[in-house]
């Protein structure tokens, strides 16, 4: 027996069984064993109280009024990656602009009453074009709030232009404002809210902010107030922006209310964190705000898989608007979705969704 | 002749190689699997 | 490779000498040098801060894709014809490669705008041009990112099914015939199935990419109801696993074990089949690493948990794996060769792996500074295999047209006697 062996052949067939056993068991375990082998789900619920009721308001979901106009100023620096700080954005000459300037903004007014009666005054991100934000933060009676330091604190979703850049407008009225940024904010923001200018974005803020200035983390879910938190997701976002927040409310008899800036993580991304770390989360009543699916009437399959996939999750009232996209607003109520019209007034395009000015009251 | 020979002796151990490398790219695997669990 | 093959390529008998010995030194020398030069092209051409900016990142990456496919044709299918073999042994590598990379960029031009943009996207489907999708109304720059998509698909799915005829088949039926007759014979087979291929693997992405959805033109996405997604990326993923298998077999792999097989074609299918099955193994490997470091991918979600962006992101992986796998190749020689060829793949793909997990390290730790792009996993205009492929180019031009030069050249008739 030993005489006939072949060491030389032993090696050769221990390779070839090395190989074959390696990439056998990968596949085997990948494919046949796959649910078995998956490891199971931490679940570690944060309870994040309650709020008696909830107001919304749409100061501006506007960012910018010509797509293409848009669109060309990233082309033509380069594309998505290109730096925003960097982008020469156009600010004249634009027919569906306002006063010619393409540039609008994100903002949104919450009121949220806690459960001893007390109401939160929110603000939510300040938009890009100061002109813009001025008249509608006055329009709104946002002004007079900020003036008379009326407003707790300020929200920035994500560093983005359209949320950020119109920073100015707020601080005129209240530079010493609590702010609370997400984890990812570069220096350049940063700078900017100190009052640095940069002119080749044509971005600039002349009222630098003295006050506090949070930056939250993705870590954990973010209490601020009884029934109000945040929640901060490490999400890597075009024009070289990094890190975006959203608001969960938690409304009493009602569920949970999401308002979003933008949505970057995606809103069934969104949805799922908020089950798996929310105690109440398994009941989302309502989503409002941008939800990011095609925000220059774009399209990708993917996002067909999101409306697909969104009944599943019962949201009864989906007040979405802003980057949300017309194209995916249309195919939204098409599946049945619950959309809540608007009624597109102060250069709101269409009543399809939340405009400028609309209300969403939840109580 | 002596080559013939020499073909049959060396196919032998090819079959015990086989399995024991089989044995061993499977340990291989489980540990890159264990890796990951603690990438997690 | 083997001693019994039909047919073999130029790049095959090549006998090299070394004009920089190894081991290592010409290396890492060689490996550092190809990487120059890249960072060369992707600053003037890729990068978001560089000169030209196309890396948006369809637009650029459809050019690299094409410039893969053409150097692959020049190469494995049309044996560098219409170069004679002897001009190919005697002319300097320097001359030799300029020429030949000018050929690989004039055709790639060629072959995007002139035949996808004004001929074949005019005359039959539009979403195969710039122009014309633009002409439909969408913006100017989903415009080109939409047919550049596609446009790089084809070129995609050609670098996985072009190859296999020279590599596996030998060329067999055709390996008799005379080049340019076998080139074109070839290349009109394959790139006959890569349509074929296309038709059916990406067309229906196509489907629901436009609103409202085009269902008299192509069939609804068929893998949704198993795969739970509509996108197209599904496809991509597997068959970037399967063009990276072509790839390992014919380099580290040396077309173990199929070349075992005797006769064609069944060496072919055999080859073909173990292609597939390797790509199939990448591929479900693959999610399932994802899916244990990150969770099960959810229907709709996006970003990272996005399963459409799970499958592009085998395709990655595989990628990043199959540079390693070919830097050892073209620039450490194959090492090991001095033990049995099983012994010698054993080694090599235990080295690949390694190294492919450090390179995949450090890729998302550092590649964002390096290439201007964004960091994080999974934002939308980040695809790892635009660049990769972009260096894979370098090399496989250094190589394939410079034979190795400077730390090789080609043995002259006297020193080979």
């Amino acid at each position: 027996m030993e005489k006939d062996f072949s060491r030389r052949s032993f090696v050769k067939g221990m390779a070839v069984g090395t190989l074959a056993g390696y990439f056998g068991a990968a596949g085997l375990s990948s494919t046949v064993f796959k649910s078995q082998l998956l490891p199971k789900e931490k679940v570690n619920l944060v309870d994040i109280g309650q709020i008696k009721g909830l107001k919304i308001k749409v100061i501006s979901e506007t960012s910018w009024y010509d797509n293409n106009v848009f669109l060309n100023d990233v082309k033509k620096a380069g594309g998505l990656l290109v730096n925003q700080y960097e982008i020469p954005w156009t600010r004249e000459g634009v027919k569906a602009g306002y006063l010619g300037d393409n540039l609008g903004g994100f903002s949104t007014y919450i009121e949220a009453e806690l459960m001893d009666g007390k109401v939160m005054k929110i603000l939510l991100d300040s938009g890009w074009n100061p002109h813009w934000m001025d008249k509608r933060f006055k329009e709104e009676g946002i002004a007079e709030k900020l003036a008379k330091k009326e407003i707790d604190f300020q929200v920035i979703s994500h560093e983005h232009i359209d949320h950020f850049f119109g920073i100015e407008s707020t601080m005129r009225h209240y530079p010493d404002i609590p702010m609370y940024v997400p984890k990812g904010f570069y220096q350049d923001g940063f700078d900017l809210l100190k009052g640095k200018s940069f002119p080749k974005a044509n971005v600039k803020n002349d009222h630098p902010h003295k006050g506090k200035v949070t930056v939250l983390d993705s870590k954990q879910v973010n209490v601020l107030y009884p029934g109000i938190a945040l929640m901060t997701f490490d999400v890597p976002i075009i024009l070289r922006v990094f890190g975006e927040q959203a608001f969960v409310f938690n409304v009493k008899d009602k569920g949970i209310v999401l308002v979003t800036g933008c949505c970057h993580q995606g809103i069934i991304s969104y949805m799922e964190e908020v089950r798996k770390k929310i105690v109440g989360g398994e009941k989302i009543y309502a989503v409002q705000g941008g939800l990011h699916i095609s925000p220059f009437e774009d399209w990708d399959p993917q996002y067909d898989d999101l409306i697909m996939a969104f009944n599943k999750y019962g949201v009864q009232k989906i007040g979405c608007n802003h980057c949300t996209g017309f194209i995916t607003a249309e195919k939204m109520i098409k599946a049945g979705l619950p959309v809540v019209k608007g009624t597109a007034r102060h250069m709101s395009k269409r009543d399809i969704y939340l405009g400028n000015g609309d209300e969403l009251v939840i109580t | 002749m002596e080559e013939d020979v020499k073909e049959v002796k060396k196919e032998k151990g090819w079959g015990s190689g086989i399995l024991l490398g089989l044995l061993v790219g499977i340990v291989l695997f489980v540990l890159t699997y264990q890796l990951l669990l603690m990438a997690k | 490779m083997s001693a019994n093959a039909l047919d073999t390529l130029w790049l095959e008998e090549r006998k090299l000498t070394d004009l920089i010995k190894q081991p290592v030194i010409r290396g890492i020398l060689d490996t550092l040098l190809a990487f120059a030069v890249f960072m060369g092209l992707w600053w003037v051409f890729m990068d978001p801060r560089g000169v030209l900016r196309w890396y948006t990142p369809q637009y650029g990456y459809m050019y690299i894709r094409w410039l893969l496919i053409i150097a692959i044709w020049q190469v494995y299918i049309f044996n560098f014809w219409p170069f004679k073999l002897e001009w190919m042994e005697k002319a300097h590598p320097l001359k030799k490669g300029l020429i030949l990379i000018a050929i690989n960029f004039a055709v790639t031009g060629l072959l995007v705008w002139v035949f996808y943009y004004n001929i074949f996207g005019k005359l039959a489907i539009p979403y195969f041009s710039w122009p014309e999708l633009k002409k439909t109304g969408l913006s100017d720059f989903f415009s080109r990112e939409y047919s550049s998509l596609a446009i790089l698909m084809m070129a995609a799915i050609a670098s996985w099914l072009s190859p296999i005829w020279p590599s596996a088949f030998e060329n067999y039926p055709w390996h008799k015939l005379k080049q340019p007759a076998k080139g074109l014979t070839v290349f009109a087979v394959t790139f006959l199935l890569t349509t074929y291929a296309y038709l059916i693997f990406m067309h229906p992405h196509y489907r629901v990419l436009f609103y409202p959805w085009q269902e008299y033109t192509a069939a609804f996405p068929w893998w949704y109801n198993s795969f739970h997604t509509l996108s197209g990326n599904f496809n991509v993923g597997w068959i970037m696993c399967a063009t990276v298998s072509v790839w390992l077999t014919e380099t580290i792999l040396e077309r173990y074990p199929f070349r075992l097989v005797r006769s064609q074609p069944w060496r072919g299918i055999a080859g073909f089949l173990f292609i597939l099955l390797l790509a199939f193994i990448l591929f479900f490997s693959f999610v399932f690493f994802q899916d244990m470091v990150w969770g099960v991918s959810v229907e709709g979600a996006k970003r990272i948990m996005a399963p459409d962006w799970r499958y592009l992101h085998t395709g990655e992986l595989a990628v990043i794996l199959l540079t390693v796998g070919l830097v050892l190749y073209f620039y450490f020689d194959n090492w090991p060769r001095k033990f049995s060829t099983e012994v010698n793949i054993l080694i090599r793909v235990a080295i690949t792996i390694v190294v492919a997990v450090g390179l995949h390290w450090a890729y998302y730790k550092y590649s964002h500074q390096l290439l201007g792009t964004q960091a994080g996993y999974s934002h939308p205009q980040q695809f790892p295999m635009a660049p990769v492929i972009l260096f894979i180019n370098v090399m496989l031009y250094h190589n394939w047209f410079m034979d190795g030069w400077p730390g090789k050249r080609i043995k002259r008739e006297a020193e080979a006697l």
